[in-house]
């Protein structure tokens, strides 16, 4: 039997998700991320969205939760970086500038997990 | 469960976004049925405008309107797939809003033209200058179809 409490889990994980996608939906070019504010965060992935038109993962950093948008996923696989290695929990590495309209936002230049880093342009 | 939610849960959806080959897929074929279709219109409405008069209107008129008509049908369809991937975004996107108002104006425009210059269009066939109703259709035509491609390249911006 679902209990209150689940469906209310359910419809949070999957709000969560849609808010995570609306990241992810627009599918455009760097103009709008600052290149002068070169920034590199380290955290653990919190979600990790693997859709097109762009991968999105949230980023837990010592001070702030970061939404880092990556590359779609046709070209993050053709660059070794699949799916499974972006999953919630692992460290990750990225370096990208922040956006100018959105204070939590940034997109990535290159991400790095597991030693292993990739260009994400 | 809200309509937006059931709509990004569907199968179809997931897969879209999903699966990494699916989505340029349809992107492309959105924006050949684009060209196709704002290529086929151009034509038409650049010899309305009065260039090429030579060219019979009602001739021209037969032979692209079909092509038209298809690349319409086809980017509809391939358009639908990609709202369907990112509904609940793109509902509350006003460029994506201001694009469906354009595309019913163009449609409005094209209904208006067919049902009123066209229609007497045998007198204006070949050689002679084309009415000031037609070329207003058509330079509305242009502008609107040229403002459609806009608002969806632009939908991604805001």
């Amino acid at each position: 039997m679902i209990t209150l409490q689940t469906s209310m889990r359910n419809l949070a994980t999957g709000a969560a998700a849609m808010a995570l996608a609306a990241a992810a939906w627009a599918h455009h070019g760097w103009g709008d991320y600052d290149d002068g504010k070169a920034m590199t965060l380290e955290g653990a992935v919190l979600e990790s969205t693997y859709e097109n038109p762009h991968t999105v993962i949230k980023l837990k950093t010592a001070n702030k939760t970061w939404v880092a948008v990556l590359a779609p996923p046709f070209r993050m696989e053709a660059r070794g970086m699949k799916a499974d290695a972006i999953k919630v929990g692992v460290k990750a590495t990225v370096v990208g500038y922040p956006s100018r309209s959105k204070p939590e936002e940034m997109r990535a230049e290159r991400i790095t997990i597991d030693g292993k880093t990739v260009e994400l342009r | 469960m809200t309509v937006a939610e059931a709509l990004h849960g569907m199968p179809l959806a997931v897969a879209l976004r999903g699966v990494p080959w699916l989505y340029p897929t349809i992107e492309t074929l959105h924006i050949a049925c684009i060209a196709l279709l704002f290529g086929s219109i151009a034509v038409v409405d650049l010899r309305l405008l009065g260039v090429s008069r030579a060219l019979p209107v009602r001739g021209l008129s037969r032979h692209v309107l079909p092509l038209t008509m298809l690349a319409f049908l086809g980017a509809v369809a391939t358009g639908s797939l990609l709202f369907l991937a990112h509904a609940a975004d793109l509902v509350g996107n006003r460029v994506f809003i201001i694009k469906l108002g354009l595309i019913t104006l163009a449609g409005v425009n094209a209904a208006i033209f067919h049902t009123g210059p066209y229609a007497r269009a045998a007198d204006w066939d070949t050689g002679a200058a084309p009415p000031a109703a037609a070329r207003l259709c058509a330079a509305l035509s242009l502008a609107v179809w040229l403002a459609v491609i806009a608002c969806g390249r632009w939908i991604a911006y805001v």
